[in-house]
């Protein structure tokens, strides 16, 4: 490690020492100064792109949230071929991969292979499965090139975004359909990467109608252990879709979109077995299928008032050998926007959502019952003081919504910001937000293990509680960002979060069930809510463009999280997310645009260890080489883990799931447009 | 290995010491694209403006420029300071509230003076001082020179009355360029 150490540092000098003035610049006038723009003529002058902010760049500027958007350009120079490695480059987002198609995902701590705390969306849509609590990523996908920004907000979203929205929301959003018009076809493949490829159409009815259809293919080969042996967790994946965008008129904007989806990813876990020989390993092809199919209507009935209505329905298939779902989900919104007094916008809308599930009960996981209808249901309200206009905003809602499982939750926030000129902003947030519980944590009771003993056996089991209650957050956060010059610009944000109500493990006294000889003995742990925590943490994100064709973007996170349990609890697990997040994380990438249409960019991670899991830290870099011989032809190489053959990022102790370690990939694909 | 790697503490600082080069980036950072073009605009009219003689009393004849609040014109113009133009050189100076603004041809308002403008404009009354400013509304409000930013390339909007009313004749050649406007009572 020492060695690769120093090659870092290393690489890291060269890519500080390139010389500057060696390389040709796109627009020459930006470079001038003022001196030589004063020999130009006032048209010419007049003719200069100053590089203006955009609406979007200017409310990001100003948000009184720690938010951060991953843009199309920079997913397409990561060199990835999924969403969850391009949040890798997220400043504060902590990324593990587990195996070949698992991720834990999460901000501000509390990862887990289901990080819980942290809700997605795509296009509106939740990806957050209410079965486990958590995100399957196995199954999120779409055209990369199609994928127009991703914004992450670290810090609680409840009130607008809903339920789960703890730590953090990520916003996946796709390109309107007339953005992706034309042809687009790219083939790759890599060491681990065995194919990949993608046809998206894009097309017009007429000028205020477009559509764009897609399919896509990807089969990735499997990923070794410590020992380099392979673990057998291939993953394959076929997908279709479509949207379509049609603008009737100025008032109103329709949009229709689906995807369907199927596809495999294999796994080794653990599977219980109630008699001899006891527990198995087993790999496993998990079976992955499902389709969604949303809608959109926006509708102003005046400039200062805008009518959104949204729906949509999912269904996900997942069969693994100890745990089948058939989920569901029938989700409708609507928001009215509107500005009712001088310098007041207010949004406030109605929403619910229908959770349907459909469950095999195995030897592993007993669901009761097996097939269940659950429910959020409510309303938020939300308003925008402009104390002084431009300049100083107060945010103030909540939002108030019924579910299933806990009843009645109240997510309020306050926010403010301030940005005295246009170059510095100052905000800060109070804010309160739930993730409910879910079907294993309220009715599912998962076996363990068992052994004989006289007269019959014990099993011993993870056992749900009914009365599973709500983990509460409350947050406090504070942040200021500045744009030092029109190439630099940089924010640091500051968070102290008290949890409550976290979910622990409790002992239960053991129940005879049966008679002899064949007499069980039930035992083990049920779910509680019995540990609190704190955490505190420091977010510092640098973009700085210090030559036109280079662009560094940097940032550094740190964390203290402590879990207490409540003096009645015996739990041993809670206090393992302490250690189950990096304390540190640095992240730095280089994109530069080199003569001859080359790309060249390098990402630099440092990931502390995670302690609790037995994870050591890691440096992890990646690079990546990209040509464009002509404007329709795109190519990429990239290398991810360049000084390192193989190192694990995360592990599922106790939960039975065997980690595979990320091994050094090249991969190399081909963009034809048209 | 790397945790150990990490607990000494001199890599956090070799990490932290990289990200304040970054930080301390902006100090190499040109000056901002917006500012640079408008200072050159700034010169550029002085041709095109003529003051009455009056105002040019000093000898050798100075052209002095007044910087108004703060923000990144003053260095942008700086790069003129000593320049000759139509036999006049120019002067480039940051302004306080006590300066006597007799001694201005030109004074630039930055973004953080709209509060005070209305003061500014009650004590220049009619002197023959061209105003230029790039926040919204300045010309409408008796400014005569106001930069926009219309899909991202400057333009100006010109208040010919007020300028006219300041003894300034603005020549053609920059009226045809510009957007005129007039003052809007508030």
């Amino acid at each position: 490690m020492k060695r690769s150490v120093l090659i870092f540092v290393f690489i890291l000098m060269v890519i500080f020492s390139t010389p500057a003035g060696a390389l040709p610049s796109a627009q020459e006038e930006i470079n001038k100064t003022p001196d030589q723009l004063v020999k130009l003529s006032l048209e010419q002058l007049m003719d200069i792109q100053i590089t203006s902010v955009s609406k979007k760049e200017e409310s990001q500027f100003k948000s009184a949230a720690a938010i951060y958007v991953l843009t199309r350009e920079d997913f397409r120079r990561l060199g990835v071929t999924t969403i969850p490695e391009a949040l890798r480059r997220v400043p504060g987002v902590e990324v593990a991969q587990f195996n070949s198609s698992t991720w834990g995902i999460t901000a501000r701590g509390f990862n887990g292979i289901f990080a819980n705390k942290l809700l997605v969306l795509l296009d509106g849509r939740s990806l957050y499965n209410n079965l486990f609590g958590g995100v399957y990523w196995d199954i999120q996908d779409t055209v990369l090139e199609d994928i127009e920004r991703i914004e992450i907000i670290r810090g609680p979203g409840g009130t607008l975004w809903g339920e789960n929205a703890v730590n953090g929301v990520i916003n996946i959003i796709t390109r309107r359909s007339e953005n992706s018009q034309g042809v687009l076809v790219t083939a790759g493949g890599g060491s681990q990467e065995n194919g990949t490829t993608t046809i998206r159409y894009g097309g017009a009815l007429n000028e205020k109608a477009h559509y764009r259809v897609y399919g896509k293919y990807f089969n990735r080969s499997d990923f070794p252990n410590a020992a380099g042996i392979d673990q057998n967790d291939q993953w394959e994946q076929g997908r279709g879709g479509f949207r379509a965008d049609w603008d009737p008129s100025e008032d109103n904007a329709f949009t229709l979109q689906g995807d369907f989806y199927k596809g495999q990813s294999s796994q080794n876990t653990l599977v219980t077995r109630l008699t001899p020989p006891g527990n198995q390993q087993v790999l496993n092809d998990n079976e992955l299928k499902g389709g969604n199919l949303l809608g959109r209507w926006s509708h102003n009935f005046s400039p200062d008032s805008k009518l959104t209505v949204k729906t949509y329905f999912d269904n996900a298939y997942r069969k693994e050998t100890s745990n089948t779902q058939d989920i569901y989900t029938w989700d409708t919104e609507i928001q009215h926007d509107l500005n009712p007094f001088e310098n007041h916008d207010l949004s406030w809308g109605v929403f619910g959502r229908l959770i349907v599930d459909d469950l095999v009960n195995t030897s592993t996981r007993i669901a009761n019952p097996t097939s269940q209808t659950n429910y959020i249901a409510g309303f938020f309200l939300q308003d925008t003081y402009h104390l002084i206009p431009e300049r100083l905003r107060l945010i103030y809602g909540s939002k108030f919504g019924w579910n299933s499982f806990t009843g009645f939750e109240v997510q309020p926030n306050a926010r403010f910001s301030w940005t005295p000129d246009d170059r510095h902003t100052v905000w800060g947030a109070v804010s309160r937000a739930v993730r409910i519980p879910n079907r294993t944590l309220e009715s599912t009771t998962t076996n363990l293990t068992a052994f004989p003993i006289t007269g019959g056996r014990t099993v011993v089991s993870l056992f749900p509680n009914p009365n599973s209650e709500a983990e509460n957050l409350s947050a406090f956060e504070i942040g200021f960002r500045q744009k030092l010059a029109s190439n630099f610009q940089w924010d640091v944000s500051f968070f102290y979060n008290i949890y409550s109500d976290l979910t622990t493990l409790e002992a239960v006294p053991a129940q005879a069930q049966g008679t002899f000889p064949n007499l069980q003995l039930n035992t083990g742990t049920q779910f509680a809510n019995k540990a609190n925590a704190e955490s505190f943490g420091v977010e510092w994100t640098a973009d700085w463009r210090p030559l036109n064709w280079w662009t560094l973007k940097s940032s550094f996170s740190w964390l203290d999280l402590n879990v207490t349990l409540d003096r009645d609890s015996g739990d041993t697990v809670a206090e393992i997310k302490e250690g189950s997040s990096p304390a540190f994380q640095y992240k730095i990438s280089s994109q530069m645009d080199l003569p001859y249409n080359l790309e060249l960019d390098t990402h630099l991670y440092f990931v502390d260890e995670l302690p609790r899991i037995a994870i050591p830290g890691y440096a992890r870099l990646d690079l990546r080489l990209g040509w464009r011989p002509v404007d329709s032809l795109k190519m990429s190489l990239s290398i991810q883990n360049l000084t390192d053959n193989l190192h694990p990022e995360f592990s599922d102790i106790g939960g039975g799931l065997t980690p595979s370690e990320i091994p050094r990939a090249a991969f190399g694909s081909i963009t034809w447009t048209y | 290995m790397t945790s150990r790697f990490f607990r000494k503490w001199h890599w956090h600082f070799i990490f932290l010491a990289l990200m304040g080069l970054f930080t301390v980036g902006h100090a190499w950072a040109e000056l901002p694209i917006k500012e640079r073009v408008q200072s050159a605009f700034i010169i550029k009219f002085i041709r095109f403006i003529k003051w009455p003689p009056s105002a040019f009393e000093s000898s050798p004849p100075a052209l002095n420029i007044g910087i108004v609040g703060q923000g990144h014109m003053n260095r942008a113009l700086k790069t003129f300071e000593g320049k000759i133009i139509q036999g006049k050189e120019v002067h480039i100076e940051p302004l306080t509230q006590a300066d006597n603004l007799s001694r201005y041809h030109i004074l630039v308002f930055s973004d953080s003076t709209q509060d005070s403008w209305k003061e500014w404009k009650a004590r220049l009354k009619d002197r023959p001082v061209l105003t230029i400013a790039d926040w919204d509304g300045f010309a409408e409000s008796g400014g005569h020179i106001n930069f926009t930013l219309p899909s991202g390339k400057v333009r100006f909007k010109i208040n010919y009355d007020a300028a006219k009313r300041a003894g300034l004749k603005i020549s053609a050649r920059i009226l045809q360029l510009a957007e005129i406007v007039s003052t809007q009572n508030p």
